[in-house]
């Protein structure tokens, strides 16, 4: 029996023709999504570094990218390197203005091909005004 | 490091593309051709195109500055970020002074509203609506300019809501005033428009019609149209109340910060001046947008007021009559033509028209029929400037390798569908959206603008701790952020 996602999908293609003409304009937010596992990535101006996670915002409006940002920054451990996937443009803007909110430094934002990477750092106590 | 939000790095594959910038090329060689193939045909047509370049340079300035009021209510409240809320008190303040120029020059086209509580409640349900889309009316615009196809469903369901609303009768009559009923009777208005049917109808002609406009200038009693436009329409009306929020948002959502980032426990006032000024300046995008936002839509006023002057009309209306295009005007024989930035009417004009070539009557209400027409969107002046925003965002777009096609999920479809009806209807009950209900009218003297912000602000407030409830619930049910 399908769950609501795949039921909700299936609705959703049946009222997207333009998606039945065009495949490619098919792929979904969720399959476009750029891997999330943890590994190195080489943050412009700081070198090779361990994104300890990743969290993949395609498709997402602006509102929840920046809720759910919000949630993973608060979340994370300090020490850790948060790596924010998005092609909204307008979180991608406000994003490192948050950071220092939620005790982390933004490292850089990559632009790569339609969407952007932002690195962020979560601060340990010890040095957590270096980051305000 | 705060400082480092700059650091945007070009990544291989947004590396500079020839092919986006013959795109953004040919997105411009359109409007170009549209504007002189048209022009040659008749040079009435410099009216219309002064709409589409004023649009253009709006669309790429909001794309440019990712400039949209949604993101000023709900970055504050979401989390407490000012940059967009200082990007429009900049607009703001640089829009009230070139209108106050505009306006000494005898060339202002702007006409105020009425002072009311429609303001307040159409603002509500506009800024509730707006933070489920992601994007306000011009915000949406651009965003549809960027590739964003729920932004464009957002854009198609508010015209169609605005073009709906504004004839709906049935059950919404049983729920009208009969005080509107019988000032709108007592009006004696066209037979045809049947105001006293339709709920809009009466809205207007029996409660909004009655409130008084008041402009700012004039209600300080100042003999000196310069000290009327600069003193009472600009610095009382925009520019102090702006530096007001301004202030206000450096104390609630800034300060704090910036005094620990400079470890500083007892500032001086200098220091809170210059924790206020890296707050104005810290997005120079954004602040550039609105410093070009600002200047072109005074700029805009001045033209549109010279073209009238040079064609001998007030109303585009007049324009297309003599031009031979008599369908889809009003029965007073206008069209909307506002003179300056505007957003949703044209909108809905052009949803109105579709619907009536499906057979749809939406001539018999007083929106459409006696105040703004039904022009088909080739003879929509106003309507050119709304797909020149589109058009100015993607050019822009293009330029930055930013435009990107992207498809909704259905979840955000259907936020996209219900916001874009609710900032419909909200558009039409505050008379405008957070351009034409606001960000034109503070800055012309017209005190309304605030109510409707106000309204506006609150039905934010109210949607963005709805959507984080929202996402609180989904996140739950999902997979945890790993960390």
């Amino acid at each position: 029996m399908a769950n609501d996602s795949e039921r909700g999908k299936a609705v959703y293609w049946l009222i997207d023709p333009i998606g039945w003409i065009f495949p490619a304009l098919r792929k979904g937010p969720a399959d476009a999504a750029p891997d999330a596992a943890s590994r190195w990535v080489e943050v412009p101006g700081h070198g090779a570094m361990v994104a300890d996670a990743s969290v993949d915002l395609m498709g997402a409006t602006c509102l929840r990218t920046n809720l759910v940002t919000k949630r993973a920054l608060d979340a994370a451990r300090p020490g850790t390197v948060v790596e924010i996937v998005s092609d909204n443009l307008s979180s991608v803007e406000t994003i490192p203005f948050m950071l220092a909110g939620h005790g982390c430094v933004h490292l850089g934002t990559l632009h790569l091909d339609g969407f952007w990477k932002i690195y962020a750092r979560k601060l340990g106590a010890d040095e957590g005004e270096k980051g305000q | 490091m705060t400082e480092s939000v700059a650091c945007t790095t070009e990544g291989v594959g947004a590396a500079t593309s020839r092919a986006n910038a013959l795109r953004a090329a040919a997105v411009v060689g359109f409007f170009v051709l549209v504007s002189a193939g048209t022009i040659i045909t008749d040079a009435r047509y410099l009216y219309f195109s002064a709409y589409l370049w004023f649009g253009f340079i709006y669309g790429a300035s909001l794309q440019y500055g990712r400039f949209c009021m949604a993101s000023a209510v709900r970055d504050l409240f979401a989390v407490g970020v000012p940059r967009m809320a200082v990007g429009i008190m900049i607009a703001v303040v640089l829009f009230s002074l070139v209108s106050a120029a505009v306006t000494v020059a005898g060339k202002s086209t702007f006409h105020a509203s009425p002072i009311g509580l429609y303001s307040l409640v159409g603002g509500a349900i506009f800024g509730f609506g707006m933070v489920f889309t992601g994007g306000c009316a011009t915000g949406s615009l651009y965003k549809t300019g960027e590739g964003s196809v729920s932004a464009l469903l957002v854009v198609l369901s508010l015209s169609f809501a605005q073009a709906l609303f504004v004839d709906i009768g049935g059950v919404l009559d049983a729920v009208v005033p009969a005080s509107w009923t019988a000032s709108a009777a007592a009006k004696n208005m066209p037979a045809e428009l049947s105001v006293t049917a339709g709920w809009y109808d009466q809205f207007l002609a029996g409660y909004v019609w009655n409130l008084k406009s008041v402009v700012v200038g004039d209600a300080l009693g100042f003999s000196s149209p310069a000290a009327k436009a600069f003193i009472g329409n600009s610095l009382v009306n925009a520019v102090l109340p702006a530096l007001v929020l301004l202030v206000a948002i450096y104390a609630i959502w800034y300060r704090k910060g910036w005094l620990r980032k400079n470890k500083l426990t007892a500032p001086t006032a200098g220091a809170e001046v210059r924790g206020w000024w890296s707050m104005v300046t810290a997005s120079k995008r954004t602040a550039i947008a609105g410093l070009v936002l600002g200047v072109a839509a005074g700029l805009q006023m001045w033209v549109m007021q010279t073209l009238q002057q040079k064609f001998g009309i007030s109303n585009a209306g007049e324009l297309l009559t003599a031009m031979g295009i008599t369908e889809g005007l009003s029965l007073q024989e206008t069209v909307f033509d506002p003179g300056y930035f505007y957003v949703t009417t044209q909108e809905a004009q052009g949803a109105a028209w579709v619907l009536a070539k499906l057979g749809v009557n939406l001539d018999d209400n007083i929106f459409f029929g006696m105040e703004n027409g039904i022009p088909s969107p080739l003879a929509n002046p106003v309507l050119w400037m709304s797909f020149s925003v589109i058009g100015g965002s993607m050019f822009m777009a293009f330029l930055a390798n930013e435009f990107k096609l992207k498809m909704p999920t259905l979840e955000i479809a259907t936020w996209a569908i219900a916001g874009g009806i609710l900032m419909g209807i909200g558009s039409r009950i505050g008379m405008g959206c957070n351009i034409g209900a606001f960000f034109a009218t503070v800055t012309n003297g017209d005190p309304s603008g605030w109510i409707f912000l106000a309204g506006m602000t609150a039905g934010g407030w109210v949607g963005v701790k709805f959507f984080n409830w929202w996402i609180e619930r989904k996140m739950a049910k999902e997979a945890p952020l790993g960390f």
